[in-house]
C-alpha cells in the first residue's frame, strides 16, 4: 500500500468531493445537446487540474473515487464501465502529453484528454452493441471532445492560478 | 506567471525548442482530427433537401443481431417491445413514418430522449439494453456507413 500523508488524504478526499459535486450538478442540467453522450465533462477541470499540480497517482485516486461514488449514486454498471473506459483512457493520455510538454500548454493536454475520453466510450458503446453503426457518433464526439476539451482545461488552467494556497505536494 | 511547481522536468534547460516542436504537432493533430470530423459531419449529413427523400429504413439491432427492418415509409403505426435477457425492456414506436424509443427500463433514458429517429444524425442507442436503431436513407446507398469512409 501506498503512505499518503494526512494533510495530502484530505486535499485529494476535497477535490474527489468537489468533482462528484460538479459531476453531479452537471448532470441535473438538461443536455441542449441533441446527441446522447455529449456533454461538457466539467468533472475533468478537477482531474486535470490535479494531475498538472500533484502528478498522475493523485489525479487517479481522485478520478477513481469519483466514477465509483458517482456511478453508486447517480448510475449504474453501465454507466461505471462507459466512464471508466473514458475515464482511464483519459487519465493515461492526458499524463503523456503533460510529460511530452513539460507541464506547459494544459491546452493541448486537456483537448487530448477529452478526444480519448470521448474515444473510450465510443469504443465500449461498439464492443457492447456491436453494431458498426454506431460508429457514426466518431465524428460528433470528436469534434464536441475539441471544444469541450479547450473549455475544460482553459477552466482548469484558471482554476490552478486561483488556487494559490494549495501545498506545493 | 512563475508557476512554483516543485519542477522536476528542470534538470534539461534546453527544451524550449523541443517543446515548441512538440506544441506544434500536437496542435496540428487536434486541427486534423478536428477538420477531418467536422469534413465527415458535414459530408454524412442526410442533405438539405430532404423533402424529395424516398423514406427511411429502421434497422432494430439487440446484442448486434438484427431482430427487425421496418420500412418507415410503408410501416402502419405501431408500436412493440423489445426484451433483453436480463429483464430490460424497450418499447419502440413507429409513428407517421418515423421511429422512436418511447419507453425504456434503463436509468438514463438516453434513448428516449433522443426523439425520433429521422430527425437525428445518429443511430439511437440504449447501451445498457444493447439496443440500437440505425437509420437509412433510401436515396441515399449506404448513407448509415458515409462517416465511416474518411
Amino acid at each position: 500500500m501506498m503512505r499518503l500523508p494526512t494533510k495530502k488524504i484530505a486535499l485529494l478526499a476535497m477535490f474527489a468531493a468537489l468533482s462528484l459535486g460538479i459531476y453531479a450538478l452537471e448532470s441535473a442540467v438538461p443536455n441542449p445537446v441533441p446527441i446522447p453522450g455529449i456533454k461538457l465533462g466539467l468533472a475533468n477541470i478537477i482531474t486535470l487540474a490535479v494531475l498538472k499540480k500533484y502528478g498522475f497517482r493523485d489525479a487517479a485516486l481522485v478520478l477513481l473515487v469519483r466514477i465509483l461514488l458517482s456511478a453508486l449514486l447517480f448510475g449504474s454498471l453501465m454507466s461505471l464501465m462507459y466512464s471508466a473506459a473514458g475515464g482511464a483512457l483519459c487519465l493515461v493520455g492526458e499524463y503523456i502529453i503533460n510529460r511530452l510538454l513539460s507541464g506547459k500548454a494544459l491546452v493541448i493536454t486537456g483537448i487530448f484528454g477529452a478526444i480519448l475520453h470521448n474515444a473510450g466510450q465510443i469504443l465500449v458503446a461498439f464492443i457492447l452493441t456491436s453494431v458498426p453503426g454506431v460508429l457514426v457518433y466518431v465524428p460528433y464526439l470528436l469534434v464536441a471532445a475539441v471544444l469541450t476539451g479547450l473549455f475544460t482545461s482553459l477552466a482548469a488552467h484558471f482554476t490552478l492560478k486561483l488556487l494559490t494556497k494549495l501545498p506545493a505536494d | 506567471m512563475s508557476d512554483n511547481m516543485p519542477d522536476k522536468e528542470n534538470r534539461d534547460n534546453k527544451p524550449n525548442k523541443q517543446l515548441l516542436t512538440r506544441i506544434i504537432v500536437l496542435n496540428i493533430i487536434i486541427a486534423v482530427i478536428f477538420s477531418g470530423s467536422l469534413a465527415a459531419i458535414i459530408l454524412s449529413r442526410p442533405g438539405s433537401g430532404s423533402s424529395i427523400s424516398g423514406g427511411y429504413t429502421a434497422t432494430v439491432y439487440q446484442n448486434g443481431r438484427v431482430i427487425s427492418v421496418i420500412e418507415l415509409s410503408a410501416a402502419e403505426d405501431s408500436s412493440f417491445t423489445v426484451r433483453t435477457e436480463q429483464g430490460g425492456t424497450n418499447t419502440i414506436t413507429v409513428k407517421d413514418g418515423d421511429i422512436c424509443v418511447s419507453e425504456a427500463s434503463c436509468p438514463d433514458k438516453l434513448c428516449v430522449k433522443e426523439g425520433w429517429g429521422t430527425k437525428s444524425p445518429v443511430p439511437i442507442v440504449c447501451l445498457p439494453n444493447r439496443l440500437v436503431i440505425v437509420i437509412s436513407d433510401n436515396t441515399a446507398h449506404g448513407g448509415e456507413y458515409d462517416a465511416l469512409t474518411y
